[in-house]
């Protein structure tokens, strides 16, 4: 074993045998009564408030039921009304969102094409240069705002 | 639900180790005691099965110390930069820091003092090295376990653990002395 390994095993046996010295570190006052507070507001809170597997239980199997009876009533009535009014129509329906977003877009790529083509180069430097300042004055305003909120804790 | 007058002796027994671990590991007492209020929590939500059972302080603990971990890697890996800048800042700056009385004969070895001197050089470590000696002294996690949990190499959290050890050691050489070594 060379002198580099001793070292560090006794570096490491130091800070061990450190480390596991020091006491637990005491809470706050103020954690227990938080604790307590908060379980006693939650056990005053209805049912409908708390988490659903906090809920009672025969509530959960009535949601469980109630939800299952739900999808089963759209399923019935609601997708046979779509079949009715035809399949071609219904993906027209579906798509369009999604097809005029693709126009858009689409548009807009033309139009970035066409002003970059018309564009002189120094034109084109002088803006991204700008956007590049104001990305990183953000930056550096969000740095600043988030040293003074540490040092003010 | 069930009766809270065991689960307040629970909380009292308790919540030392939770806030010690919670602090250790993130470094800033107010973040500790949410999550440490967010471990009681979970605890009461499980308390049916946890009431009297001899690993109840196990699960609190490893609770605790993945409430922090998520806490870390939620709130803290966007602000690295900005963090290790202000940690930087705040080397002049000492805490002070409370402690509770020792427990154990060995315990007397170290002073007052040095035990907030400890502290304080724990807490201004650079966040990867703290978390991941905190993980291994305190927590006796092995550096597989550190690394699976941190999503890091092994070979970091080896380096990791070296670094944050010899910076202690730097900052803590009259408190080494003290003990012996």
């Amino acid at each position: 074993m060379n002198e580099f390994q001793n070292n560090e095993e006794r570096l490491a046996t130091w800070a061990d045998r450190t480390l596991k010295q020091l006491p637990a570190r005491p809470a706050p006052a103020t954690l227990a009564p938080r604790v307590l507070t908060l379980i006693a507001r939650q056990a005053a809170s209805p049912w409908y408030r708390k988490p659903w597997m906090n809920w009672p239980r025969h509530l959960q199997i009535l949601s469980v039921l109630l939800f299952s009876g739900l999808m089963a009533a759209v399923y019935a009535f609601l997708l046979p009304q779509l079949d009715a009014v035809g399949p071609a129509v219904n993906a027209d329906q579906w798509t369009q969102p999604v097809s005029t977003t693709f126009g858009v877009l689409g548009t807009l790529g033309n139009a970035a094409v066409a002003v970059l083509r018309n564009t002189q180069g120094w034109v084109l430097a002088s803006v991204l240069g700008v956007i590049a300042t104001l990305y990183f004055g953000c930056i550096g305003l969000g740095a600043a705002c988030w040293r003074i909120a540490s040092n003010s804790r | 639900m069930s009766d809270p007058a065991p689960f307040e002796t629970f909380v009292l027994n308790y919540q030392d180790m939770v806030f010690s671990t919670a602090v250790r590991l993130l470094s800033n007492e107010a973040e500790a005691e949410d999550v440490a209020q967010e471990a009681f929590l979970r605890a009461w939500n499980h308390w049916e099965n946890l009431a009297g059972s001899p690993t109840a302080g196990g699960w609190l603990k490893t609770v605790t110390r993945n409430l922090c971990l998520n806490h870390l890697e939620r709130y803290r890996s966007r602000w690295k930069m900005f963090t290790d800048l202000s940690r930087e800042d705040e080397d002049g700056e000492a805490r002070e820091l409370e402690f509770a009385a020792p427990d154990t004969l060995d315990q007397t070895l170290l002073t007052q003092d040095q035990r907030r001197l400890i502290e304080t050089a724990i807490q201004k470590l650079p966040k990867d090295q703290r978390v991941a000696l905190v993980l291994y002294h305190f927590e006796d996690m092995d550096y597989a376990d550190i690394a699976k949990h941190l999503g890091v190499s092994l070979g970091k959290i080896k380096t990791d653990i070296f670094r944050a050890r010899e910076a202690l050691q730097k900052k803590l050489q009259p408190a080494r002395e003290s003990v012996g070594v």
